[in-house]
């Protein structure tokens, strides 16, 4: 119908980006005493691909890594282990010189526009200092390529010439993404790139990712934890619980019949704004909270919290598996609250 | 209906400026009746925890100027003395504020500080309140509320920091409650149990709830009757489904229509706001919202009438004939920065 529909075709080509069993262990508390400190597991071996053209939704909740999973396929972050393999080459090993020329093939788009912005340089120079890092472009060509990127933003030209300080959260916010676009990248990142705004401006900005998709062809990450947002804009969804993905799959399906315990308590915690009671979903209360990645449960990492929970999910720790109707979740009994 | 808990006329606050006052909230009157909720919509910079921070006196009186008149049970409350207001504050109107990890002090527990809020404004006995509080947070659902009592606000996740903090406004059954976006630094499935226990407690304890937010969901699910604000003006005031089922105001209109929706099919683009809010010193002439407003004309640039009835009201020129045509007609998408 419209390019929302995720097309099947996606399947059969070749994936830009391919991770494989990656982990992310940070060191909590080290002190000077050999052996102290404790490894604390943000990413636990994820792994998904992104399909060229795609965008690939990432949702959970916060402390439940899915930033930490971003800033390691940026490489902002060392990898633990796994693999992160963008257009055939595997990233995730390189020393950073070995890095810089892959560098403008990935892209990041922050949450805080105000704070990723040097608040001393115009917008001009924000934008063209990757271009001159990469030696993209001749002087004139650098010109021409900050109108073009402007325009692809919808800001004036004018702009150019203002400090970030000028302009409001959501023109901040557009520029943050035309500096990430200036170099072409294959891949872009967007960490929670609309939460910092408000819902009138958030609408904005979501609506300029769709029209950058259908125009530029591109491939994101979009990471957020507004479900409604991702549902907007990604063909696929990846739902993240406490550094796992519990479940990946096509968003309507997703949304729709969510597999995962953990995706149906979330979709069904979603206050939604309407007073029709057909459009609201029965409630499943969670109880407690996000349980420290320092210290996690065993066996399933939901278990404590999930109310169809049974003796199994306490020990054995179920992995990503591939149901027919073409999504893959990580849970013993999927759909066991679908009558609930 | 008996009379309002809190009745407010004609605030006007205005905070000093470089050149000149600043008018940041501009005629505000609104009432909250007994055991009612009342959800206080709007983006931020629209003036909604400004208002309710002069009501609690809790402005700078050095570089700010309220006028107009907020009675609370029939009290003036913006002319009270301090005396008055301490004694009003924390006991017959509590807040629940958005981070409450900047509401709470850090150095002392959790049960010293609900301790300390129990006795200033009782006489009852530090052992007798010390177990007051472990009630409390028992009550807010806090597991284990013998451990957490001991602690300090750092020791606590999110959620729990804010039932901790509901437990603590809690603590002297006040009449009224007012949370300034208490769910909007937490996780949705935590957020959930916030406002299920929100709704308990209006149940339970019968206050009075005035819940400002910025999420349509929320006040879908929370409020009896709902103010929506923009640039310092109530623009629309009405019954909670009366709004959502057919809002009056183009403001209204853009804050229900903006927010993506979890079912059904995905719109190709959203309808959005173009522009964003102005700033306090430059807001427009006459409407306050007409450069942003998809369905203005030229008599949009003189001071909107407030149009009334049926218990709501809307701060508009577009009168009921024409509502329906200019809400669906106008579909043109204008979400290009003004």
């Amino acid at each position: 119908m419209t390019a929302m529909q995720a097309p099947s075709t996606f399947q059969e080509t070749r994936p830009l980006l391919r991770v494989e069993a990656l982990s992310k262990t940070f060191v909590v508390g080290k002190t000077f005493i050999p052996g102290s400190g404790q490894s604390v597991r943000a990413v636990d071996t994820v792994s998904f691909d992104v399909f060229p053209g795609e965008t690939l939704g990432l949702v959970g909740e916060s402390g439940c890594g899915k930033s930490t999973l971003g800033r390691c396929l940026m490489r902002l972050h060392d990898v633990s282990a796994g693999r992160i393999v963008l257009d055939g080459v595997d990233i995730a090993p390189l020393s950073p010189r070995q890095l810089r020329p892959y560098r403008r093939h990935m892209q990041m788009i922050f949450q805080d526009p105000a704070a990723s912005l040097n608040p001393r340089r115009r917008v001009g120079d924000l934008l063209a200092e990757p271009l001159r890092v990469h030696n993209m472009a001749s002087r004139t060509g650098i010109a021409q390529r900050l109108r073009e990127l402007m325009d692809i933003v919808s800001l004036p030209a004018a702009f150019l010439d203002r400090y970030p300080h000028e302009f409001s959260g959501g023109q901040r916010q557009r520029i943050g993404i035309a500096r990430a676009l200036a170099l072409e990248p294959k891949l872009i990142v967007a960490d929670e790139p609309v939460s910092a705004l408000d819902v009138s401006v958030q609408a904005q900005i979501v609506n300029l990712f769709s029209d950058l998709r259908k125009r530029l062809q591109l491939t994101t990450l979009f990471i957020a934890h507004d479900l409604s947002v991702v549902r907007q804009v990604s063909e696929r969804t990846a739902v993240m619980y406490l550094g796992s993905i519990a479940e990946i799959g096509p968003t309507d399906l997703l949304f729709r019949s969510p597999a995962h315990p953990y995706t149906q308590a979330l979709l069904s915690a979603i206050p939604v704004p309407s007073v029709a009671p057909a459009r609201r979903r029965d409630r499943i209360l969670l109880k407690g909270e996000i349980p420290s990645p320092a210290n996690p449960p065993s066996g399933c990492r939901f278990h404590p919290r999930c109310p169809a929970a049974q003796e199994r999910c306490k020990t054995e720790r179920p992995t990503l598996t591939g149901l027919p109707d073409g999504r893959q979740v990580a849970c013993h009994f999927p759909f066991s609250l679908q009558t609930a | 209906m008996s009379a309002p808990l809190l009745d407010v006329r004609g605030l006007s606050i205005s905070f000093a400026g470089r050149n000149g006052p600043i008018g940041v909230i501009e005629d505000l009157s609104f009432q909250v009746h007994e055991q009612e909720t009342l959800c206080i919509v709007g983006e931020s910079g629209s003036g909604k925890t400004v208002a309710l921070l002069s009501m609690l006196g809790l402005l700078d009186p050095l570089s700010s100027r309220v006028q107009g008149s907020a009675s609370f049970k029939g009290k003036d409350i913006l002319s009270a003395s301090r005396e008055t207001l301490r004694q009003l504050r924390g006991r017959e109107i509590a807040l629940i504020s958005q981070d409450p990890m900047t509401a709470m002090t850090p150095v002392h527990t959790i049960g010293w500080q609900i301790v300390e809020q129990i006795r200033a404004h009782t006489d009852m006995s530090s052992r007798a309140a010390w177990n007051r509080a472990i009630e409390l947070l028992g009550e807010v659902g806090i597991a284990n509320p013998r451990m957490i009592v001991g602690q300090y606000p750092h020791q606590l996740s999110g959620g729990m920091r804010q039932r901790a903090m509901i437990a603590m406004a809690l603590s002297c059954n006040p009449s009224l409650l007012i949370a300034d976006e208490p769910t909007t630094a937490l996780d949705v499935t935590v957020q959930a149990q916030v406002l299920d226990l929100l709704r308990r407690l209006r149940r339970d304890f019968g206050s009075s709830i005035v819940l400002i937010t910025h999420d349509m969901g929320v006040v879908a699910e929370m409020a009896d009757r709902v103010l929506v604000m923009y640039a310092g003006r109530i623009v629309e005031h009405g019954p909670c489904e009366a709004i959502f089922a057919d809002a009056w105001h183009p403001y209204t209109w853009g804050l229900l229509d903006s927010i993506p929706p979890l079912d059904g099919p995905r719109p190709d683009r959203l309808v959005s706001i173009p522009g964003s809010p102005p700033q306090p010193d430059k807001r427009p002439p006459g409407c306050v919202f007409a450069p942003r407003c998809r369905a203005r004309t030229a008599i949009c640039a003189e001071p909107p009438p407030r149009q009334a009835a049926n218990g709501r009201d809307a701060l508009c020129f577009i009168d009921y004939a024409d509502r329906q045509a200019r809400r669906f007609g106008l579909a043109e998408n204008m979400d290009q920065p003004a």
